[in-house]
């Protein structure tokens, strides 16, 4: 049980190894909730004086699997790139321009501009796609892909536009799709060959405050047909495929299961009822279930935030089964107290410790 | 008449922009004033689609797409209008708040105030509280709308607020908050005066203080 000591030297809780996470995912037992928030943790992004803290509580508290980028084909390339995503010369290069969050019809390229776009790029034959994977330490191993097909649209033409799109240019929105498509399925291929890769995820967020962006109707004739593609690719190979969407996707989700989504993240708390949502799809999926950031985290205290700490894996765990990995529900921004962030993740620990005990009946 | 309106509001949440705009010229040749082909159909048009977004049975895309009809068939009409109407409606400055460069609250927001006839000054993304202060002193809007979707930025509203304070114009003009972590015991703790939780409600609301 457990990943092995001489790799996690500092851990109070040792990491679930590969093969117990792969049981937790498909629901056929678990030693105790995981739990695995790196990923939306980017310490470089916090304080000075945060670092040092978050990162010696990671040691005490490491993740129950290992999450990497793959190397991201750049937005806009400089004439001559091939690793990325629009290598026009009059692209706007202005697309994500600030350390600010947000896309807008401001920084969206033309469809003139994205018919110029070589059919060659990103070239997914980079020999340092994966060059971000770490060594293998035992546990589970995920790469992240960044953005799925809507994503990417967004990317190019902005969020206004991208949804008007959908009705004034259905035809190379369908070509985005089967670009982004193939390249998910090489690196797919290239992950498990040269990574050693679990599963694979990438971020579309389909969803709002209120419902989805578009209706169910339009996701099953844009998206689900890729989705469904990644995701037999993905299973042809034996892996997972995750996706993380925010907001409220409830009305896609039974969408989401049937193209074969194993892992949904982060059901978004004050978005979704979350009860309602493991209610309803408990069997069907696994929930990589994100802590609050819109309130809970940045504005409660600490012991509201132990308290949902608590309360989310009661709701989330599955007894016997496992399907429940905790996380944080987006990238954690810098208005979190660290006493905050602090008395989340050792909650989060010892509550799933002790959950896992009394399943085992100790 | 009715039957072209009617054409006029089936065409628009399809986003048959060209036809949309033919329908309308051939309005304004049959002698249909340009204020009913306005209010009878364009806004109309919005107005339904507006409902069917705020109960669930309509998406975002539909409501763009009707918007964007609204938006080529009004050139058309505006050499028809009369100035003095123009001069009459009320006008709402928006604009989501320095940090942020999320737009399609924001835009929504516009879009359904403008379909509800307010004249909407956009003042963009990541705009700062002296540029909020400086487009309420130029277009002195009955109300300025500050959006924001991120927890980082959301605290800029009482930047503005007490920018607008201090410029003396606070008291001339409402201010409207809102945005998906916003809550009405946050709106009131940063001094707004109108909290709503989506763009149906903010435009609704807003026609109460006309």
């Amino acid at each position: 049980m457990y990943c092995k000591k001489e790799n996690f030297p500092e851990a109070a809780y040792l990491p679930l190894t590969r093969e117990e996470m792969k049981s937790l995912i498909n629901g056929t037992g678990t030693p105790r909730p995981a739990i695995a928030c790196g990923h939306w943790l980017h310490i470089d992004e916090l304080s000075v004086e945060k670092q040092p803290v978050i990162e010696q509580l990671l040691k005490k508290y490491p993740e129950d699997m290992q999450v990497f980028y793959l190397k991201k084909p750049s937005l806009f390339g400089k004439p001559g790139d091939t690793y990325t995503w629009c290598d026009v010369p009059d692209a706007d290069p202005s697309l994500h321009r600030t350390g600010t969050v947000g896309i807008d019809e401001e920084s969206a390229i033309s469809w003139d501009v994205f018919r110029q776009i070589s059919d060659y790029v990103p070239n997914a034959e980079e020999p340092t796609m994966y060059v971000n994977a770490p060594k293998e330490d035992g546990r589970y191993r995920m790469v992240w892909f960044s953005n799925g097909p809507w994503g990417r649209l967004w990317d190019y033409r902005g969020m206004t536009n991208a949804m008007m799109d959908l009705y004034t240019n259905p035809e190379e929105i369908h070509k985005i799709n089967r670009k982004v498509t193939d390249f998910f399925k090489v690196a797919t291929k290239r992950g498990v060959e040269e990574a050693h890769i679990d599963a694979i995820a990438f971020g579309d967020d389909l969803g709002m405050q209120k419902g989805p962006f578009m209706s169910p109707e339009m996701f099953r004739e844009f998206y689900f047909p890729y989705y469904k593609e990644i995701c037999d690719y993905a299973h042809s190979l034996g892996l997972h495929v995750w996706l993380h969407c925010c907001g409220d996707a409830r009305l896609l989700i039974p969408q989401f299961i049937e193209a074969g989504l194993d892992v949904l993240h982060p059901i978004q708390k004050y978005a979704m009822d979350e009860q309602e949502v493991v209610d309803t799809f408990k069997d069907d999926l696994t929930f990589w279930a994100g802590m609050d950031l819109q309130r809970i985290l940045p504005f409660g205290t600490v012991e509201e935030v132990k308290q949902e700490a608590r309360h989310f894996i009661d709701v989330f765990h599955q007894p016997k089964k496992g399907k429940m990995i905790f996380t944080l529900n987006n990238r954690i921004q810098d208005n979190v107290p660290l006493e905050n962030f602090v008395a989340f993740i050792e909650e989060a620990y010892r509550y799933a410790d002790e959950v896992g005990k009394k399943d085992r009946g100790e | 008449m009715n039957e072209l309106m009617e054409e006029i509001k089936t065409l628009m949440p399809k986003g048959k922009m060209n036809e949309v705009n033919a329908l309308v010229e051939r309005a304004l040749k049959e002698g249909v004033p340009a204020q009913t082909i306005l209010q009878e159909g364009l806004l109309q048009a919005m107005d339904i689609i507006a409902k069917k977004w705020a109960d669930g049975t309509a998406f975002i895309p539909e409501v763009l797409i009707t918007a964007r009809c609204m938006n080529a068939a009004i050139p058309l009409l505006e050499p028809y209008l009369l100035e003095e109407k123009e001069a009459e409606r009320p006008v709402v400055v928006i604009g989501t708040v320095q940090g942020d460069l999320h737009d399609i609250g924001k835009n929504l927001c516009a879009l359904m105030l403008k379909a509800k006839n307010f004249k909407v000054i956009d003042v963009g993304v990541d705009v700062g509280a002296d540029k909020f202060v400086e487009a309420v002193r130029e277009y002195q809007p009955m109300v300025v709308c500050l959006s924001s979707l991120l927890t980082t930025s959301m605290g800029n509203f009482k930047v503005v607020i007490d920018a607008l304070q201090e410029a003396g114009l606070r008291d001339r003009v409402k201010v409207a908050v809102g945005g998906a972590p916003i809550t009405p015991a946050f709106a009131d703790e940063v001094g707004a005066d109108i909290y709503t939780e989506d763009a149906v409600a903010l435009a609704d609301t807003l026609l109460q203080y006309c």
